[in-house]
């Protein structure tokens, strides 16, 4: 196990060491960009896509997809069910692997990890799911606190960090509640701040009003875009068109496996 | 830490996974216990296992010293005695006290010889061998395991079916626990498969989501064994007087076991650990897969 942890620290994803410092205040509130209204800087892209196709037998999920994506981009990839949004997720944070093509995230393929890498990998994004995957075994807090303690923080540093967290998404009194004492939308924010609360670069959401109210919607997209400020990366697989249509960013439409169109601002159009 | 909160939390599952540890150590101490009953008291029998040969009245002391002395550089003899005439007429109105006095004691009948006490009962076969030589034969009038051989041969045989059918059933006992231990535990980790998937999935390494389940499984055997030493030592208490009189106080079955209780709790531990730890790590290992 000492020998992954020191193999993790040098798979540093980030340029810039000081951001990736897992130690480093949460500091939400600090733009690392400048402005909305510039167009992000071309630098090279933190995630790249070359051509990636994704069979299950005889069934393409992906169908040749590339793009890439820079640092304080907000992606929404739409698409009906079964156009591959969930599968792309899947392939991102290398839940599976390509059938062919290049997925490189800040110059690394991560096709090409292994499964001993694979955790320090996902510890660099923030991934946050349709159905939330909260352990139920534990509160509130300690499922925002265990992406902390996978990473080694030390206590103090969690005991600061979580409640600050939980403040930010709302859910300070439930700090000790267990996930099926609160609401869908209540859980999907606990999911969010476990998915902020180690500074990831890049934040992945699978549909993650899939399960919620048009209120509770708002509520977590509101916490997407304030991350986003903060030049986080974040990539949304939605089909939910009011919602992608009021974010008025790049919206990549999915179908059959397939990119039919790119665009910036963009809009949810079949 | 969260081998605890896990063990805890996990209510339900904690619980029929200790009980069946608890079941499993239990099988294995009582089997053990019986193990320890059967060798002491194949041992105790075949101690009184001997044979005593007796010396026609014309052989000289010093023939029989001879002898003796041959007979204690035997490897397979462990003890032997030298039987004088006032020694076997003494052992003689020991035992029938009634005919005392139609004894004369000056003329006292009773012939000299040797105890032999073998190192295993088997080995009388050797010792009589040598007893039969020619240069042997002639002086010795009887010997006493002529007369009981079929006896002892049957008792030692039964000594060893008794010592070998212990042996396979405790092994069989402890290999058919095994599994069903290990069938409990990897149960209730598999019902536990999406909370290690999500674990992968925010960045948790394999080690990490693994360690609390191997703290579980070093907690079931802590607990299984203190719940099962408590059980052994209630029954010990109750039964000890029963199987005391139905051993005909050959052995005090109360005091074997407390004699035996640092090693019965230190083999459930060590048995308990292990199977937990690696019921765990099997467990563990089948479904981590993302």
């Amino acid at each position: 196990m000492d020998a992954n942890s020191r193999e993790g620290r040098n798979l540093s994803l980030r340029p810039t060491p000081s951001a990736t410092d897992i130690n480093a205040p949460v500091a939400l509130k600090t733009p690392r960009t400048p402005s909305l209204a510039q167009p992000p800087k071309k630098t090279s892209p933190l995630v790249e896509l070359l051509d990636v196709k994704k069979y299950y037998g005889q069934v393409k999920a992906l169908d040749g997809i590339s793009f890439s994506a820079q640092e304080g981009e907000f992606i929404s990839f739409v698409g009906a069910s079964g156009a591959g949004k969930s599968t792309l997720v899947k392939l991102l944070i290398r839940e599976e692997r390509p059938s062919a093509g290049e997925i490189q995230v800040v110059g690394r393929n991560i096709a090409a990890l292994s499964f001993a890498e694979v955790p320090f990998y996902r510890r660099k994004l923030g991934v946050v799911f349709q159905d939330f995957k909260l352990l139920s075994q534990k509160t509130v807090a300690e499922n925002v606190a265990y992406a902390l303690e996978i990473c080694d923080v030390d206590d103090a540093e969690i005991r600061e960090r979580v409640p600050k967290i939980l403040n930010l998404v709302g859910l300070a009194r439930f700090a000790k509640r267990y996930p099926h004492e609160i609401s869908g939308g209540e859980q999907q924010r606990t999911a969010i701040a476990r998915a902020l609360v180690h500074n990831p670069q890049i934040v992945i959401a699978d549909e993650p009003t899939g399960n919620l109210d048009p209120e509770s919607s708002l509520e977590v997209i509101d916490s997407f875009k304030k991350i986003n400020e903060t030049g986080t990366l974040v990539i949304l697989a939605s089909h939910n068109k009011a919602i992608v249509d009021n974010l008025r960013r790049r919206v990549i439409l999915l179908r059959d496996g397939k990119i039919i169109s790119d665009q910036t601002p963009g809009r949810y159009a079949l | 830490m969260f081998g605890l909160q896990n063990f805890w939390r996990n209510g339900w599952l904690s619980f029929v996974a200790t009980v069946m540890m608890t079941i499993t150590l239990l099988t294995l101490s009582t089997y053990l216990l019986l193990t320890f009953l059967v060798r002491i008291t194949t041992i105790q029998l075949q101690e009184k296992v001997n044979m005593r040969v007796d010396f026609h009245e014309d052989v000289s002391d010093g023939q029989i010293k001879d002898i003796q002395t041959e007979l204690a550089n035997r490897q397979d003899v462990k003890t032997i005695i030298y039987i004088s005439k006032q020694e076997a007429l003494e052992r003689f109105i020991k035992v029938s006290p009634e005919l005392k006095d139609a004894i004369d004691e000056a003329k006292n009948p009773l012939p000299r010889g040797l105890e032999i006490q073998p190192v295993d009962p088997k080995d009388l076969e050797g010792i009589l061998a040598y007893l039969q030589r020619p240069q042997v034969a002639p002086l010795v009038e009887s010997n006493t395991y002529t007369d009981s051989r079929d006896a002892i041969k049957r008792l030692i045989d039964l000594t060893h079916l008794a010592r070998n059918v212990g042996f396979g059933v405790s092994v069989t006992f402890g290999i058919a626990s095994m599994i069903v231990i290990l069938y409990t535990i990897v149960l209730t980790i598999y019902s536990r498969r999406e909370e290690l998937d999500i674990m992968r999935l925010v960045g948790a390494s394999t080690g990490f989501v693994r360690l609390p389940f191997l703290i579980e499984g070093v907690l079931y055997g802590i607990i299984g064994t203190i719940i099962s030493t408590i059980i052994l030592y209630v029954g010990a208490q109750q039964f000890a007087p029963v199987l005391t009189r139905y051993l005909a106080s050959v052995i005090d079955f109360k005091a074997l076991f407390m004699q035996n209780l640092a090693l019965l709790i230190f083999v459930q531990l060590a048995v308990g650990i292990f199977i937990g730890t690696v019921s765990n790590w099997l467990g563990t290992r089948r479904f981590l897969k993302v």
